[in-house]
């Protein structure tokens, strides 16, 4: 059974339909990206899952459980974890404070995963009493998945991780991606980075205004013509 | 002189502070004014006052019974006048909190009558000399409860996890859903312990000037709200400085200038202040990098 699945989602804001009747399926320890332009619908796609916004029609199944309009205070708990577009730290907040926000859907602190976060990122250690938004942008991006991996989500969710980095942190971002899918978390990413994206991916769904208009493994659609027309830039390399 | 000037001074602000941090955690987590905060204030000093009369002289209990009476109200006056608006314009709640006061002053005067009532004489006064200084048990009572209480929040607020659930509401209420908090449930808790501090500073006002009434929250109101001004919105230790900082200024335009001038002093001063830093004594300028 898939981890997570949503059947036939729609969202609207008012009168407009963002989300129309989307389906996509996470196994376990897959690493699924939702690609598209810009207003193609992934980030609502993601609000949906996450309980921040309510959808209008359709299911959202954590684990074959029926989690749909759940608050998203229950989803967080139920264990899927939303890193938001631009990192949605608590800038007032000292570093660890923050790290200690990520475990409180869990009920309980887990050190070993507080020590664990700061392993994989020395610079959260090094920075740990300072106040998140003294952080530069790399290091924001660093604390915000930290944040969510110390709560050990079921699934992870990260909105555009890599937006508004230098090329050499967007590298860093996905090298961290590529990492969690070694060991195993259970990623959903949506990404405008669409090659970088198809690169760490076991499989792939394309939106286009709001509906799936593509989906299959990573690698044959980085290698299909209409993904690189559209989403690539250009022919195969 | 002038010490002893400070030192009522002090005693006076640390009152004020314990209703300005109330406002400025309602202000912080909804954003939305509450603008019956000063008759919960006034609602709080009744309470104490008919404890300390009627049931027992002590004022531990007086204040106690006082802070859980008004935690209540607090609840009550979310329930009634906030959440139906939710999601509202965020001067929504200014008409249904004004009317929520009106409601509980106009309450009080029936129930309780117009007439100042004073706390009965149980409470020992103890004049101690130090110095030149003359401090009373009283004010010795208040400042040691003031200064508990704000110690007390400030405990709650940075070291438990529902105090981290708080600020993270008060920064970001969808981010705080997403990360696990129950944000109507933080809404309740932020009105009982912003309520509970105004109720204890209705019981120590009460008990420093022995005059409770029921229109003694209109003013008390006012002030909390310059105070949470003053000290930088939404900031917790700016509402504390804050408080000392009016208090102070008030004592001293009683002591040099004349008792008929000192809101217009404290009040003058507290603008220049605000001219010279909007964001207040301790408010966030707005920081960037990268």
């Amino acid at each position: 059974m898939s981890v997570l699945a949503a059947r036939d989602l729609s969202v609207s804001y008012g009168k407009i339909r963002a989300v129309k009747s989307v389906s996509f399926a996470v196994e376990r320890g897959e690493v699924v990206a939702l690609l598209g332009s810009n207003g193609a619908g992934k980030s609502t796609l993601l609000r949906a899952v996450a309980g921040s916004v309510a959808p209008e029609a359709g299911q959202v199944l954590l684990g074959g459980r029926d989690i749909t309009g759940w608050p998203a205070h229950r989803v967080a708990r139920a264990g899927i974890t939303l890193v938001p577009e631009g990192r949605g730290l608590l800038a007032r907040m000292t570093v660890w404070e923050n790290l200690l926000m990520g475990q409180y859907a869990r009920g309980a602190d887990d050190a070993h995963a507080l020590e664990a976060a700061m392993d994989r990122f020395p610079v959260l250690r090094q920075r740990r009493r300072q106040i998140a938004s003294t952080l530069s942008g790399g290091e924001q991006q660093m604390l915000a998945i930290a944040r969510a991996l110390v709560g050990r989500p079921e699934v992870l969710m990260l909105d555009e991780p890599s937006l508004g980095l230098a090329p050499r942190l967007v590298s860093a971002i996905f090298d961290v991606v590529a990492g969690l899918k070694r060991e195993g978390v259970t990623i959903v990413l949506v990404e405008q980075n669409a090659r970088k994206a198809l690169a760490v991916a076991d499989r792939a769904y394309i939106l286009e205004t709001g509906r799936v208009v593509l989906e299959g493994p990573a690698a044959e659609l980085a290698a299909g013509e209409a993904v690189q027309r559209a989403y690539l830039g250009g022919a195969p390399a | 002189m002038l010490a002893q000037q400070l030192v009522n001074g002090v005693m006076l602000g640390a009152v004020y502070a314990l209703i300005a941090i109330g406002y400025t955690l309602i202000f912080g987590v909804l954003g939305m004014l509450h603008l019956a905060h000063g008759e919960v204030f006034m609602i709080g000093a009744f309470v104490g006052l008919v404890v300390a009369t009627h049931l027992s002289g002590n004022v531990m209990l007086a204040l106690a019974a006082a802070m859980l009476a008004t935690g209540l109200l607090g609840l009550l006056i979310e329930r009634v006048a906030f959440r139906p608006l939710r999601g509202a314009h965020h001067l929504a709640p200014l008409a249904t909190t004004i009317g929520a006061g009106i409601a509980l002053q106009e309450t009080a005067r029936w129930y309780f009558g117009p007439e100042q009532q004073g706390f009965p004489a149980t409470i020992t006064l103890t004049l101690w000399e130090v110095g030149p200084l003359r401090v009373s048990s009283v004010q010795v009572f208040i400042l040691a409860a003031a200064l508990a209480l704000m110690a007390a929040v400030h405990l709650f607020l940075a070291r438990t996890r529902a105090g981290r659930a708080v600020r993270a509401t008060a920064e970001d209420p969808a981010v705080a859903g997403l990360l696990g908090v129950n944000v109507e449930a933080v809404i309740l808790i932020t009105f009982f312990v912003a309520s509970t501090l105004a109720g204890a500073a209705g019981v120590l006002v009460g008990l420093a000037y022995n005059s409770v009434h029921p229109f003694i929250g209109v003013q008390m109101g006012i002030k909390g709200l310059v105070v949470m001004l003053l000290g930088g919105l939404g900031n917790v230790p700016g509402a504390m400085l804050g408080g000392v900082v009016l208090g102070v200024l008030e004592v001293l335009g009683v002591a040099y200038l004349a008792s008929s001038y000192r809101d217009a002093f404290a009040f003058g001063a507290v603008m220049v202040i605000l001219l010279w830093r909007p964001e207040g004594l301790l408010g966030l300028r707005v920081q960037r990098r990268d």
